[in-house]
């Protein structure tokens, strides 16, 4: 109860910053129309690519606008450059409660507006261009879905802390935050559907945690998967959130050691 | 058992030095010459419970490390460090729900929303109840006087109102042991004062333990019976506030009010003087000789009052910083 008290008072601070999150919900969604006509243009004419037509494409594109808002958390820069950098870190280490989940009570609100953002966008763009999402998951699916979502946002959520948590050693990270978005980018299936990619990178990327953070959950929604596939789908995501998990205490750990609240 | 033990702290930090100009930036590029510097080195002291300690020293002598590593912030590089019983690096649930950390200069009130919400969020943070909550919150804000303004966006208040809020939020779990750290910086002389207030009568009403740096000296005397003193992470005194003349001031000073007129000439050979404007003077003279020097006086001129003092306070500290007197 303490726990969800402490994150509806976050929730109460985003109204605050609606405006600016609807300006940084507007950049990922410029990138999934730029695709969608870049595909338009690509298909001319042809029904099929590899399995996927133009509708399922748009599809595809419209969902990644809203999986890019919600499941993409950009919580590294803040942990780096204010936390460590600047020793904002002393203020959260003072309170009887873990950085973790305060920073994950700091960033889910934000995601969430995001993605309320785009649903309503996804909605109108349906009704205005066509019938392109249609919801056919059967009740288990939806639960199984849902699930998937959850956990892309821990994955991805923790993966960024644990990036931003390199600060601890880099004075400035973020020349490597930025080099490992590009790889997130690709291999998470946010420039396109990994099905498309050449059978060598394909296989590459499905051994990367990126996959299941972004592709998958939109995949999923789309319907591309049996029960069995997403149950193994939801055990690959646990292994990864385990990994990313440890690496994070690791880092943790060890760089708090070396904090010197600077600045603080 | 003292509430806070600290035994044979050292904090040291690595760096490296850069020589000036491209030059220099693009050997450091290739080879970095490191040094370690000690922030704080082996100090030892113990404090009671309910005591206001002064924690005094100029810039870079350690004091914000010594905070730090007393509240668990930074690790220290080798010596003990017991704070309620705890060790404070664990930053264990228990531990931090009793204790606070104040730094004058840094804000971590919510910026955009009005106080009350920073302060709600610390009650659900430290596991306040409601009632401890309302009573807690009405009598800080009285104290502090900021009934008025807990419901303003905090970007819209002045510094010491902002202040004021940011202690409320440090103490709404009323913690038993406060650490202060330039709470009065940036602070008008009114402002301050009330801070002062504030400090002493949660020190008195709870019997909480306070440890405050400060710049201004005027806090410590006005706060605290005992003081710490460090320089270049050494500590170098810890007593009683009144008793730092005795230990380095090698000067007093005798105050005299004349009866019948003399000038200044006639007492410059019994010391520095300080001030003359017939009938008052003060003298500097040296500790030693201060009995001879006032016997003269009352030999030899016309006295109608006659006083000898320690010198002033902050000027004493202030040789000490300057002239290495250790």
């Amino acid at each position: 109860m303490r726990a969800l008290r402490i994150f509806l008072l976050h929730c109460q601070r985003i109204f605050e910053y609606r405006l600016k999150s609807f300006i940084w919900f507007l950049a990922p969604l410029m990138n999934s129309i730029f695709l969608i006509v870049f595909w338009r243009a690509a298909l001319n004419g042809k029904s099929t690519v590899t399995g996927w037509t133009m509708s399922d494409m748009t599809a595809y594109y419209l969902l990644l606008a809203v999986a890019s808002t919600f499941l993409n958390s950009h919580v590294e820069d803040g942990v780096a450059d204010e936390d460590i950098r600047q020793g904002d870190l002393a203020r959260f280490l003072l309170k009887p409660i873990s950085y973790y989940w305060i920073k994950f009570c700091e960033e889910t609100p934000y995601r969430l507006l995001q993605c309320v953002y785009g649903i309503i966008f996804v909605l109108i763009s349906t009704l205005v261009w066509g019938n392109f999402l249609k919801f056919s998951l059967s009740i288990e699916n939806t639960i199984l879905f849902i699930m998937i979502v959850v956990l892309a946002y821990f994955i991805s959520f923790t993966y960024k802390l644990s990036l931003g948590l390199t600060a601890f050693w880099f004075k400035d990270a973020k020349g490597l935050h930025s080099a490992l978005d590009v790889v997130a980018l690709i291999f998470g299936g946010a420039i396109l559907p990994i099905q498309l990619f050449p059978d060598y990178l394909q296989k590459i990327a499905y051994l990367t945690p990126f996959p299941y953070i972004i592709y998958y959950p939109i995949t999923a929604f789309q319907n591309k998967y049996s029960i069995n596939i997403l149950f193994q789908i939801i055990g690959f995501q646990f292994f990864w959130l385990s990994i990313m998990l440890i690496f994070n205490r690791v880092l943790w750990n060890k760089g708090i050691k070396i904090f010197t609240a600077a600045g603080r | 058992m003292s509430i806070i033990q600290v035994e044979n702290l050292s904090k040291s930090f690595k760096s490296y030095k850069k020589a000036p100009g491209l030059i220099g930036s693009f050997k450091s590029f290739f080879k970095r010459k490191y040094y370690e510097k000690k922030a704080v080195n082996n100090i030892s002291f113990n404090i009671e419970e309910g005591e206001l300690i002064g924690f005094i020293g100029p810039n870079g002598a350690g004091k914000t490390t010594t905070l730090k590593c007393l509240s668990g912030l930074i690790y220290p590089t080798s010596g003990k460090v017991s704070v309620l019983g705890y060790n404070p690096f664990e930053r264990k649930s228990d531990f931090l729900k009793q204790i606070s950390l104040v730094m004058g200069q840094k804000n971590q009130l919510w910026w955009d929303l009005p106080p009350m919400e920073t302060f709600l969020l610390n009650k659900e943070i430290y596991g306040v109840n409601n009632k401890d909550f309302e009573d807690n919150l009405e009598e800080l804000a009285e104290l502090m006087e900021v009934k008025d303004v807990l419901n303003v966006q905090v970007r819209k208040l002045s510094l010491g109102q902002r202040m004021k809020c940011e202690l409320i939020s440090q103490m709404i779990h009323k913690p038993k042991v406060l650490f202060l750290d330039e709470p009065t910086i940036g602070l008008d002389v009114v402002m301050q004062q009330r801070l002062r207030k504030f400090i002493r009568t949660y020190n008195q009403r709870y019997h909480a333990t306070i440890i405050l740096t400060s710049h201004y000296m005027e806090d410590v005397e006005a706060l605290c019976k005992r003081v710490i003193i460090i320089d270049y992470g050494k500590k170098i005194y810890d007593g009683e506030l009144t008793t730092i003349a005795q230990k380095f001031s090698q000067h007093k000073i005798i105050t005299i009010v004349f009866n019948k007129q003399i000038v200044r000439k006639d007492i410059e050979n019994l010391g520095v003087v300080k001030f003359f404007d017939f009938p008052k003077a003060a003298i500097l003279v040296k500790r030693e000789e201060a009995n001879k020097i006032l016997s003269q006086i009352l030999n030899e001129f016309p006295v109608a009052d006659i006083n000898i003092q320690e010198q002033d306070i902050q000027k004493i500290i202030r040789e000490i910083f300057t002239s290495g007197i250790i």
